[in-house]
């Protein structure tokens, strides 16, 4: 269904050009909102949806937008998204709009979301942008959620809301680990990530 | 493409037009929505403040009013007087100054317990919430909180049972009828060297916001003492 290149354009960014491992973008929001699993995972649908839906809008105005002015209106259609979906999670889904609070507001402030448009969806057709976005709103949310899920499970022995960690265990005298609650964790987590990544999929010479 | 001022102009104000109808269109038609959702989940916080309902149960809107019957909603003054006629759902952000809603579970026509808002600053953000005290009014009977903008896993966890819960049965008086309050420590409560009926334990990586709910239970409980004290004086 998918043309050799669409395919590329949709499973590079997932591993050996991801936007978080590789580009290091949008680390301020994987060290935020990874303290557990649930409200990662509802971060990472609505990356994913802002940036599929202003992909195509920007490369849908790419023929008549005028370059003086392409940050902002990028900037205006990136915002108009995420306020939809704020409104949308707040009327649909509002007990996980309150856990997540300011961090659905601040997808604006998602480099990877500017980054792809500028890079991608102002040269190329809608349909290729739709799966640009996909590609790497599905590659934040790899890194997003494997950070997560450590953080949850090492830092309150949990995931996704439900202890993990027998009972025995902790009886036994386990502690977890409070620094994977804080930011430094993430941080830790992330450059792990991005260490392993760079071992086993090291990024082509040159380039 | 044409890049003369006229066109980017136009272009402009094209883009503003078309983002700011649709923004609008979606915040007035799903307003309603959402002014629902806010209202239940403020009588959810009061029934589970109150031990009506317990936080993880899940109830569908119907079963969330029709047990909302249960709670007599008035509104005092800042002397305890109640105030005929006015409904806690009326009030304005600025009324709450002056006008403090009370919310009462009655069974068999007595009063079991009082549940009333409480306001506070944590480290992000203002932490809003609803305390309940059992009928002698010096003992905690529940605690929710509702909305802050905490970071999650740190200072969101006041919201979570294993926080709240403890502060159940705690006494805001102390034996000579002080208001002391409750104290949310450092660490845990039984390592404070201070007396267990009016502390808890803390959460590690998030003092400022502790420090926001001690001071909280300290402020709402003054503001609605001459109102208890009328209830202790008169058994209202």
């Amino acid at each position: 269904m998918l043309s050799k290149n669409d395919k590329k354009v949709l499973t590079d960014p997932l591993i050996s050009n991801n936007p978080i491992a590789m580009q290091v973008l949008g680390i301020c929001s994987a060290l935020a909102v990874t303290t557990q699993v649930k409200p990662a995972f509802v971060m990472c649908v609505s990356v994913i949806v802002v940036m599929c839906v202003s992909s195509m809008v920007i490369s849908l105005l790419r023929t008549g937008l005028p370059s003086r002015i392409r940050i902002i209106v990028e900037l205006c259609v990136v915002a108009s998204m995420v306020i939809l979906v704020d409104q949308f999670l707040k009327a649909f889904l509002f007990d996980l709009s309150k856990q997540l609070s300011v961090f659905v507001g601040l997808i604006i402030t998602n480099c990877i979301v500017m980054g792809r448009l500028e890079a991608f969806a102002l040269m190329n057709k809608p349909f290729p942008s739709i799966l640009d976005g996909l590609g790497n709103g599905l590659g934040y949310s790899i890194v997003l959620m494997f950070v997560a899920a450590l953080r949850e499970l090492l830092g309150a022995g949990k995931l996704a809301g439900i202890p993990v960690i027998p009972q025995a265990l902790i009886d036994l005298g386990y502690v977890n680990n409070g620094l994977m609650v804080l930011a430094p964790g993430a941080f830790i987590l992330l450059g792990l990530y991005i260490w392993a990544q760079n071992s086993l999929f090291p990024p082509k010479a040159g380039k | 493409m044409r890049n003369d001022n006229f066109y980017i102009f136009s272009y402009a104000a094209v883009v503003c037009l078309v983002c700011s109808i649709l923004l609008s269109l979606a915040a007035t038609q799903l307003q309603p929505l959402q002014a629902e959702n806010v209202k239940l989940d403020i009588r959810k916080n009061i029934m589970i403040a109150l031990g009506i309902i317990k936080a993880d149960e899940k109830f569908t809107r119907e079963e969330l009013n029709q047990k909302f019957t249960a709670v007599k909603e008035l509104v005092v003054d800042l002397e305890g007087n109640i105030l005929e006629g006015v409904k806690p759902e009326n009030l304005t952000e600025k009324d709450l100054d002056t006008k403090l809603p009370i919310f009462q579970v009655l069974a068999d026509g007595t009063v079991q317990g009082y549940a009333f808002p409480i306001v506070g600053r944590g480290l992000w953000s203002t932490l809003k919430g609803y305390l309940a005290l059992e009928a002698d009014t010096a003992t905690v009977k529940g605690l929710t909180f509702y909305q802050h903008g905490e970071t999650p896993g740190l200072g969101a966890e006041i919201e979570q049972s294993w926080f709240t819960n403890n502060f159940k049965a705690k006494k805001v008086r102390d034996n000579l009828g002080n208001l002391v309050g409750v104290t949310v420590v450092k660490g845990k409560a039984t390592d404070s060297g201070r007396p267990l009926d009016h502390v808890v334990d803390g959460i590690s990586g998030a003092t400022i916001t502790a420090d926001g709910v001690t001071k909280m239970f300290k402020v709402g409980l003054t503001k609605y003492d001459p109102y208890f004290e009328r209830v202790r004086q008169g058994g209202r």
